[in-house]
């Protein structure tokens, strides 16, 4: 206990000492977590975006002509059981004979003496968070069930919008894996000065039987501090860009810019483990 | 307690230590005397076990260098108190924590550290210096702050590499004279020195080294 409060405080004592390098690693990280924040906040919020437009992906199916509606009705309890459809609503021969009153004020049946509208479907697919939607598969199988005349769907919206999502969140993710291999060479540069400033100290613990774990510690610890500190600085930041623009934007948008826990707890972990691996790095010097 | 068995080290360059033979016995105070480059730390590190032999054997306590495993090393060097040439005490704490720092390596609680450390500030006669950091004590103090660092697990032998080498004559007697007064509590105490006139007159065993071997015992 008492040996591990010593550690701690070699730990602490080692940023304080390198004050100047220590600020600029935490700044370091500061800034990469704080980048890589918005990329998780964008990224925990962009479901309410995605699922907007998503919500615009229905396909309808209309059945031949001569289908009855119980055959139809036949149609798309196959259709239910297919993957990737979260719900699917009949529209009755019936139905569609009042939507198009409705719509032109005409009553067809009356004009025709028979109702010339198929019965159909509307197929909501399954919002699937952050995985690509590509219906073309489904497309194919509901052509192919029975009494389908014509499958009717956004094809080209569909592909944009997904295109563009997938790249962007491939692109996030890219630019965060370069900014945190950055931070991590920047922490082990300065855990690297730490250790050279403090060869002698070295030198005496190894000469006293002091453990290579015991000599490494407290560096492993000024690198996690680092990132600590660097990380609680982007959660505060963070927290209080959400928390304004919240309040600005209240009246523009319908949703609120969440910033959950899971947010947070992912910026403290990659910054745990940045200051790990970037000590580590820095101490290789140590492991002769 | 200490022996060397026909050891031989040599650094790349051909210098070294040759063929030596050496026998301390618990309790025992000896002088290892030698020219500047006669090999004296290379001996202190083999018997730390900095170094290794290329030829021979060395023993201390239990431990043989022959046989010891890597992690073993750390229990070896914890039996024994350093008093080094060239490092002194650390600049960035206090003569407290310096002399405190084997305790913490071993994990003592903290008022087994404070005791213990205050015992042997008194032994030295730093006790009132505790608070004080290295570049406020004089080069003599500095030196006795190491020796209380060096004894402050309470150490069956005692290493002193040259530890008067920087003090003037009168304040190096001091020193040789509390590690002889530590040496009668039966602590063995090995001090190198290249100072003959020194220690000449004091009717201690001395080993002379030169060139890397050993001339006289
Ligand atoms: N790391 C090393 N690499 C190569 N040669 C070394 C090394 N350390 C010491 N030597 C050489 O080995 C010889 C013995 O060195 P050593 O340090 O044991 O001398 P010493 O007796 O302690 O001298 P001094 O009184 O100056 O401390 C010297 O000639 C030195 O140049
Ligand atoms: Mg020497």
């Amino acid at each position: 206990m008492s040996k591990l409060l010593f550690l701690f405080h070699e730990g602490f004592r080692n940023v304080w000492r390198h004050k100047l390098t220590a600020v600029t690693a935490i700044m370091s990280v500061f800034l990469v977590l704080l980048v890589i924040g918005i990329f998780i906040v964008i990224q925990q919020n962009s479901h309410h975006l995605i699922d907007r437009i998503r919500s615009e992906y229905k396909i309808e199916v209309f059945f031949e002509n001569e289908a009855t509606d119980s055959e139809a009705q036949e149609s798309i309890e196959l259709m239910k059981s297919l993957d990737g459809i979260q719900s699917v609503k009949l529209i009755t021969k019936q139905d569609a004979l009042n939507i198009y009153q409705n719509e032109f004020g005409e009553d067809l049946n009356e004009m025709l003496g028979f109702n010339p509208l198929p019965a159909s479907a509307v197929i909501m697919l399954e919002k699937s968070g952050n995985t690509e939607v590509n219906v073309e598969p489904l497309i194919r199988e509901l052509n192919q069930l029975p009494n389908v005349g014509e499958v009717v769907y956004e094809g080209t919206l569909i592909r944009r919008v997904e295109y563009f999502y997938n790249t962007s969140l491939r692109i996030i993710t890219y630019i965060a894996i370069g900014l945190l291999i950055i931070t991590i060479i920047v922490i082990s540069n300065t855990v690297k000065l730490s250790v050279y400033a403090k060869q002698d100290l070295i030198h005496d613990l190894r000469s006293i039987g002091a453990t290579k774990l015991f000599i490494k510690t407290p560096f492993i610890i000024e690198g996690m501090l680092e990132g600590m500190i660097g990380a609680l600085l982007a959660i505060i930041s963070i927290l209080l860009v959400v928390h304004g623009s919240n309040a600005y934007f209240n009246d523009l948008v319908t949703f609120n810019i969440e910033f959950n826990l899971i947010g947070i707890a992912w910026i403290l972990i990659i910054a745990v483990i940045i200051g790990f691996i970037g000590s580590y790095r820095g101490i290789r010097v140590l492991l002769k | 307690m200490i022996s060397f068995d026909n050891v031989t080290y040599t650094y790349p360059n051909g210098m070294g230590v040759f063929n030596v033979h050496i026998r301390i016995l618990p309790g025992e105070f000896s002088f290892l005397i030698g020219p500047s480059g006669a090999g004296k730390t290379t001996l202190i590190k083999l018997i730390y076990m900095d170094l290794f032999p290329d030829k021979g054997e060395v023993h201390v306590n239990r431990f043989a260098s022959n046989k010891i495993k890597k992690r073993k090393i750390p229990h070896l060097r914890r039996d024994i108190g350093m008093i080094f040439q060239n490092f002194n005490l650390l600049y960035d704490r206090n003569l407290f924590e310096n002399v405190a720092l084997p305790l913490h390596v071993v994990g003592c609680d903290r008022k087994e550290i404070h005791d213990r450390v205050m015992a042997l500030l008194i032994e030295v006669g730093l006790d009132d210096k505790a608070e004080f950091f290295p570049h406020e004590l004089s080069g003599g103090e500095q030196q006795r702050g190491c020796i209380a660092r060096g004894l402050v697990k309470d150490p069956d032998i005692i290493l002193a590499d040259e530890p008067t080498g920087n003090l003037d004559p009168s304040t190096a007697m001091q020193i040789i004279q509390l590690l002889e007064r530590i040496n009668k509590k039966g602590t063995a105490v090995l001090m190198t020195t290249h100072n003959y006139r020194l220690i000449k007159e004091l009717g201690h065993r001395f080993i002379e080294i030169k060139d890397g071997i050993i001339q006289h015992q």
